[in-house]
């Protein structure tokens, strides 16, 4: 962590509550003196800060403010003075975005590849490599062994023949890192055998996103980016909760960091790494660099509509399952 | 403080759903205008709504929202623009077995432009179990093609959760836009 623009007593303040907090974050933090750090406290009203900004694509920027709205474009805000609890949840959900190390693998060619092995070390290896098959052109069906669980998977048909059925643990179980997997070609005449269910392939690939690591991103998604949705999922087919249509109306509009999307929607960033994954997977994200000329994810509540929307969606019951 | 009223438009083609997805969230028996049909048609309906579907849901406070379908026929859309006048949102439906879905979307999209363009309309297409093309994909192009952006999703209207689906969507949409 480093700060910019702070003025010394605030620097001192703030290096001697990270000293009170390590014991407390799920990563052990250093204050360092120069600007290449992980996160950097900025006053946002410094010339310093407006201009380290725009050289260091890399660095969290993180606004002290007392006013959020006086909070820099593009910035994470802490409110000052600074609350060790503050502190320490946002040192934590960056913590989380920075786990991720993002192996550079191609995986689009990998339905082309059949009859391979993959070891599956990798992070997500049966959902990136089912979307890999996904993309394949042609009349061609996969047999894709993920450990002991076979699935035939249809590009053309956008159909995934289960041999036995998955459900939400076992989707969890398949979306694990580190399942050897392998891929062969499967012979028209061998189709459909002793088939327990048929899915849909996005449907399959949304919860294997869903349901996989949390704490991470996939590993072609980029830790420092923006992402934008190319458009709304389908709800209409797939699993979701209120928090995934409340991201993706926000992610249709305008692109954000995981972390001030998590800070925006108070949400864990688990949550919307899982969110952000399960669209990847439906090939519905874009993926940005980010850019400070942007505004930040508007974080206040709207307030013309939400008092009827919020009765209409009492009195109708949205979400009951009945 | 008077009774407010809310206004809610299903819009569509003949026997896209208008007047199922109203009865299937409204506390009245739906009103509807349904004659014999004069237009041939690719499905079983034999009635249509010739003048508008209505249905309500009574809000504490005795506020109302109330439910308006219009009629399906394009000879009819100089109601649709009267009935969407003031409208929270619109909400199109589209029947994937008709013969050329898309072009129903997009005669909806341009005759609601506005309201579209305002991020308050919500595309529900109905019966892609049973005819999956066009895809999702193809219904966002049109909606490119006419520089528009919205929504879109698979829905069986029979269902209430679907309903519920496509207000909610529309919901989100409009407190994105309004935040």
């Amino acid at each position: 962590m480093t700060s910019i623009g702070l003025p010394v007593r605030a620097e001192l303040r703030l290096k001697s509550l990270l000293e009170v907090v390590n014991a407390r974050t799920s990563d052990r933090w250093s204050f360092v003196e120069q600007a290449d750090a992980h996160v950097a406290i900025c006053d946002p009203v410094s010339a310093l800060s407006s201009v380290t900004m725009k050289r260091s694509a890399a660095t969290r920027f993180i606004s002290l403010v007392e006013d959020v709205s006086n909070a820099a474009a593009g910035t994470s805000v802490i409110r000052d003075p600074i609350r060790a609890s503050d502190l320490i949840e946002l040192l934590n959900l960056v913590s989380s975005t920075l786990s991720c190390e993002a192996p550079e693998r191609e995986w689009a060619a990998l339905a082309s590849a059949t009859n391979t092995a993959v070891d599956g070390r990798d992070a997500f290896p049966v959902a990136v490599a089912l979307r890999g098959l996904a993309r394949a052109k042609g009349q061609a069906a996969f047999v894709l062994q993920a450990g002991a669980f076979e699935m035939h998977v249809m590009p053309a048909a956008r159909t995934v023949h289960l041999l036995e059925p998955v459900d939400e643990k076992g989707l969890s179980g398949l979306a694990a890192p580190g399942v050897p997997i392998s891929i062969r070609e499967l012979p028209a005449t061998q189709t459909r055998a002793l088939v327990a269910e048929t899915r849909k392939l996005d449907e399959l690939l949304w919860g294997l996103g869903l349901h996989g690591e949390k704490g991470r991103l996939l590993p072609e998604l980029p830790v420092n980016a923006a992402f934008k949705l190319r458009r709304w999922p389908d709800f209409g087919r797939i699993e979701h909760t209120p928090d995934h249509l409340r991201l993706a109306s926000r992610l249709v509009r305008q692109k954000a960091t995981v972390l001030d999307l998590a800070m925006a929607a108070g949400l864990p960033v688990s949550n919307v790494n899982a969110f952000i994954n399960a669209c990847c997977l439906c090939d519905l994200v874009e993926v940005h660099p980010v850019d400070h000329s942007t505004r930040a994810v508007a974080t206040a509540p709207p307030a013309r509509y939400a008092g009827i929307f919020k009765t209409i969606r009492s009195v109708l019951r949205f979400g009951a399952t009945s | 403080m008077s009774a407010q009223e809310y206004k809610l438009i299903f819009t569509g083609t003949m026997g896209a759903g208008k007047s199922t997805a109203i009865s299937t969230i409204s506390e009245i028996e739906p009103v509807s205008t349904d004659v014999q049909r004069s237009e041939a048609g690719n499905d079983a309906k034999v009635t249509t709504t010739a003048a508008l579907d209505y249905g309500e849901v009574t809000l504490p406070g005795g506020d109302r929202l109330r439910l308006y379908g219009t009629p399906g026929q394009a000879r009819f859309d100089f109601m649709w623009k009267i009935l969407s006048e003031g409208a929270l949102g619109v909400v199109v439906l589209v029947d994937n077995r008709r013969p050329d879905p898309l072009a129903d979307l997009r005669e909806y999209l341009t005759a609601f432009r506005d309201v579209v363009a305002g991020s308050r309309a919500v595309v529900g297409v109905g019966r892609r179990e049973t005819h999956p093309v066009p895809d999702l994909d193809a219904y966002h192009d049109v909606a490119a093609e006419l520089g528009l952006s919205a929504p879109i999703v698979s829905v069986d209207v029979r269902r209430r959760q679907d309903v519920l689906l496509l207000l909610d969507i529309l919901f989100h949409q409009i407190e994105a836009t309004e935040a």
